[in-house]
């Protein structure tokens, strides 16, 4: 099983037990650290609707290479507003040239058809940083519910936590079963 | 006078975002408001002079509309880091009692898809102890592309009017309107989805042998 960890943590608090439990299970970990690469924003220019690829060339570009051939992506993203931190929303918006594709049905809902061949699976953890409100942490699962579908992901899973050690130990067994409902 | 900050959330030139704020810009002023429009360019979102000015203009405003486009289920990183940074400054903005308004809006017509993206809205008010007055979720909103709104034929079919009623909910800094939130978040064009998506790939696949030739 190959993984991408996009990560928007500053501080490595947690990642090391999240590290070993990946490294147990995963064939191959590239643990991205957003808060220490240079990245750009999206320009909204349309670009990767002509083709499968960002114009922005970066540090973040051959991750999303990556991205379109992983088979798990976990999003770690301190929760800001029940959503992701700017910086990992930086990151999310130029995910536009995984989808792209003509506009399709899905689930009753209007989308692009995904130009992946096998869509991610994806994991989305949370940390309800200081100032986070309780009840932003159903606004996070709901995000990532929506990513799923319009990111067509065969399966995915949110944790919320207030410690990244924490969701090590639930995280082990999906990834185990090789399955995330 | 009554003051409003109209934030336009949109990094993409030409906007569907820019038009829709003129277009409730030019209302809003008709009805004798004062208007400031907050636009910072690319990198400039998050930048010290650019938060300050952001701060001074709302502490002397009543209302703030934020309005934004939705990429992948959220507003872009352009509107969630002016977030993150005037939200950061709470201290500065302390007395400060916003009525906040959100327009959200994409090329998908369902407004589902902008549904997280007023919870942010939302989440933000409770943090800052600001009034959430409610929001609206525009759809197919791509083809307005900048254009003027009068313009826009079909595709400006929901704003134009939902625009027009809006108005007085700022002024008067009530709710909005359920009635009024559902009326704009029809699809501008009434069709089955499946015929829908059958048309727009249509023509998205003449535009593109019109491209090849």
């Amino acid at each position: 099983m190959s993984v991408v960890v996009l990560s928007a943590i500053d501080s490595s608090d947690g990642r090391d037990a999240l590290s070993r439990v990946l490294s147990s299970v995963a064939d191959t970990v590239h643990w991205v650290d957003l808060m220490r690469i240079e990245f750009g924003s999206c320009l909204a220019c349309g670009g990767c609707a002509e083709m499968p690829r960002c114009v922005l060339a970066d540090e973040y570009t051959p991750v999303i290479a990556d991205l379109a051939a992983c088979e798990r992506l976990i999003l770690v993203t301190p929760i800001f507003l029940g959503v992701h931190h700017p910086v990992m929303k930086r990151a999310v918006d130029r995910f536009m040239p995984l989808g792209g594709g003509p506009f399709t049905v899905r689930q009753g809902e209007m989308h692009h058809e995904s130009r992946m061949e096998h869509p991610f699976s994806l994991v989305g953890i949370g940390l309800l940083v200081d100032g986070a409100l309780p009840e932003e942490a159903d606004t996070f699962r709901m995000l990532i519910a929506r990513h799923a579908v319009n990111l067509d992901c065969p399966s995915h899973e949110a944790y919320v936590v207030e410690d990244l050690g924490d969701v090590a130990p639930r995280l082990s067994n999906p990834l185990k079963r090789g399955g995330l409902e | 006078m009554m003051s409003v900050v109209l934030f336009v959330g949109s990094p993409r030139v030409p906007s569907s975002t820019r038009s829709i704020v003129a277009g409730l810009r030019s209302r809003l002023e008709e009805a004798g408001a004062s208007v400031t429009v907050l636009d910072p360019k690319r990198g400039e979102e998050a930048a010290p002079a650019f938060i300050d000015r952001s701060l001074k203009t709302l502490r002397a405003a009543d209302v703030l509309v934020v309005a934004s486009p939705v990429y992948l289920d959220l507003p872009p990183f352009k509107t969630l880091a002016w977030l993150q940074a005037v939200s950061a400054k709470w201290d500065e903005l302390a007395g400060c009692r916003l009525s906040v308004y959100g327009i959200s809006h994409s090329g998908y017509f369902e407004p589902i898809h902008k549904a997280v993206s007023l919870r942010a809205f939302e989440h933000l008010c409770r943090r800052m102890d600001w009034r959430w007055r409610g929001g609206i979720a525009f759809g197919g909103t791509s083809p307005i592309d900048g254009r003027p709104l009068e313009q826009t034929g079909l595709f400006g079919r929901r704003v134009r009017p939902a625009l027009d009623a809006l108005v007085p909910v700022l002024l008067s800094q009530h709710d909005i309107p359920r009635s009024l939130a559902k009326r704009a978040g029809r699809s501008p064009i009434p069709l089955p989805r499946r015929l829908l998506v059958w048309a727009m790939n249509r023509i998205s696949a003449d535009h593109e042998s019109k491209d090849a030739v």
